[in-house]
């Protein structure tokens, strides 16, 4: 598939009230490639994340993904196209175990329709152990085989991270947006989550994160696209583009020290 | 006293139908639904109409009951897609208010069937071939029956994959909207589903009782099956039950206090109403998983 074939945002603007958090955005995301979307606070990165994922509808411009529209689109019907995010803050549902938040992601469970149920009884038995079975071998991916009947409320806030993560690779995507993967985590699984990324992006899953930690952003992404003030600032490699002046100066203007301070925690 | 118990067991079976249908919405689903009388009183009054003036036999009238509530729940869903879950439990307050006050001023037949008389002399099932005794011991393995057909359709539920994105939609929708859920359509079933459970208790309460009439189906009545649900414990199904025992025992104790206690009826049957209330306090604050909390579902690695 050509390059501008996979994830395409075209001239997106979004406005709230008054406001302009999404001012002609336009970006390409290119298959194979961890992609990373940063910004200062307030630049419009998660705004950008809920307009690609149905949660907001733009005032104007086009998402497209694999050659059709995204935009207008219910988020269900974003994520059953293969395009899935995670949220910057776990939304998780506390009262279910690990386990059972794993196999929500499976797409096209015949189980979830009441009458299959009894008519494809069969049917969903056997997806309901195919699932248990990738959710167990995804579960030792993200370190949390040993949790699977822990509630998600008892999780500490990195492993909520990895499951997120986890769950979203049990809807087997196509790409995957995470809402700052690493943010109020510690070191330690700060690591196995890069790890992580790192392995998925080897075996062909693709990423657009959008994150603050600039050591992170660095080590992971391929490519960065730069959000200030709703707009497309700078975009290229990371450690070319993170040098760029007008970088340093909208972090500076906006954030003063935030960076550096983000960088050490 | 045997009289008694018979009919305290049946109460109990039928309300217990009416804590099972709210588990499903809120136990499960967390619908905050504060009108979840209204099926009960529309299945009722269904039933009792399509049997007295359209000559339905009973069995198919209490499907058709059972139908129109689950379309009522269904309708309810409706502002789910606009309002906020807290907005959305006063707007099902009202809901049920108006289906009430709609009832209470629309005559059936003639002048004195319908509106605020009610409906009186509903048939009961196999009434007139029956000793009145043998009718109330007959309706009693009725409701057991059917009552135990809830609770294994209710846990299948549960269970089953669609249970879990119940479960998933409960405490925010968002998770499972980006794990492309159907979220409006998930919930509209589970306001169906409840629908017609309560729907059903409704027309066998309309049968059983042969007479309903609207100031039955107060708000007062959603805050009982309410504090039965916490009491026993949200999202789990025997606790439904078991919320419902502990409630009708305590509601129908009055009637046995006041041969010991010397005290009006009517203060009795208000201080009731004050003891449940805090009873739920209490195990809002103390016992917030109820008596019987939900069970944790293990999975073992094969």
């Amino acid at each position: 598939m050509p390059e501008s074939e996979f994830l395409n945002v075209t001239s997106v603007r979004k406005t709230f009230g008054g406001i302009t958090a999404l001012d002609d955005v336009s970006l390409t995301v290119e298959p194979g490639r961890v992609h990373g979307l940063i910004g200062p606070n307030g630049s419009g990165k998660t705004t950008l994340f809920n307009v690609i994922t149905g949660f907001l509808r733009p005032d104007r411009g086009q998402v497209r993904f694999r050659g059709q529209t995204l935009t207008g689109l219910r988020p269900e019907k974003v994520a059953q196209r293969g395009v899935v995010r995670t949220f910057q803050s776990s939304l998780n549902p506390q009262q279910m175990t690990v386990m059972e938040n794993m196999l929500l992601g499976p797409q096209g469970q015949v189980g979830e329709g009441l009458v299959n149920t009894v008519l494809r009884y069969r049917r969903m038995r056997e997806q309901e152990r195919a699932n248990e079975k990738r959710a167990w071998e995804i579960l030792s991916l993200v370190k949390l085989d040993h949790q699977a009947d822990t509630y998600v409320g008892e999780l500490s806030g990195g492993q909520k991270k990895l499951l997120s993560l986890g769950q979203m690779l049990m809807a087997d995507p196509q790409l995957i947006l995470l809402d700052e993967p690493v943010a109020g985590v510690n070191p330690k699984l700060i690591e196995d989550i890069l790890t992580v990324i790192d392995r998925l992006r080897s075996d062909g899953y693709n990423f657009l994160l959008v994150e603050h930690n600039m050591r992170v952003v660095r080590r992971i992404c391929d490519h960065v696209h730069v959000l200030d003030a709703g707009t497309v600032l700078a975009d290229g490699p990371p450690h070319e583009t993170l040098q760029r002046q007008e970088v340093l100066e909208a972090y500076l203007a906006t954030q003063a020290g935030a960076t550096d301070e983000e960088e050490s925690s | 006293m045997i009289e008694f118990l018979i009919y305290l067991l049946t109460i109990i079976g039928i309300w217990g139908l009416l804590s099972l249908s709210l588990n499903v919405q809120f136990g499960l689903a967390g619908l905050i639904n504060l009108g979840h009388i209204v099926f009960f009183m529309v299945g009722g009054y269904a039933s009792a109409i399509l049997v007295m003036f359209h000559g339905w036999p009973m069995p198919l009238a209490w499907i058709a009951a059972m139908a129109i509530s689950a379309l009522v729940g269904v309708i309810m869903t409706i502002p789910t897609a606009t309002l906020r879950q807290d907005y959305w439990a006063i707007s099902s307050l009202a809901f049920a208010e108006i289906i009430r006050f709609v009832l209470k001023n629309t005559p059936i037949q003639g002048d004195y069937i319908g509106a605020s008389f009610g409906i009186p002399d509903i048939p009961q099932p196999l009434g007139d071939m029956l000793s009145t005794h043998g009718f109330y011991l007959f309706f009693l393995v009725l409701t057991l029956v059917l009552l135990a057909l809830t609770y294994a359709v209710v846990e299948w539920i549960t269970r089953s994959p669609y249970g879990r994105v119940l479960k998933a939609i409960r405490e925010d929708d968002h998770v499972a909207l980006a794990l492309g859920k159907n979220v409006r359509s998930v919930r509209m079933r589970a306001m169906a589903i409840g629908g017609a459970i309560g729907g059903l208790a409704g027309a066998m309460f309309a049968h059983y009782n042969a007479f309903i009439q609207p100031n039955y189906f107060l708000p007062l009545e959603t805050f009982l099956i309410w504090a039965m649900l916490l009491l026993g414990g949200k999202g789990n199904h025997l606790g439904a039950i078991v919320g419902t025992v502990v409630i009708e025992l305590l509601y129908n104790s009055t009637r046995f206090l006041k041969d010991f206690i010397d005290i009006d009826q009517g203060v009795l049957s208000s201080a009731r109403m004050v003891v449940i209330g805090i009873l739920i306090i209490l195990v809002v604050l103390y016992m917030p998983n109820g008596l019987v909390p939900e069970k944790r579902r293990r999975y073992a690695r094969e």
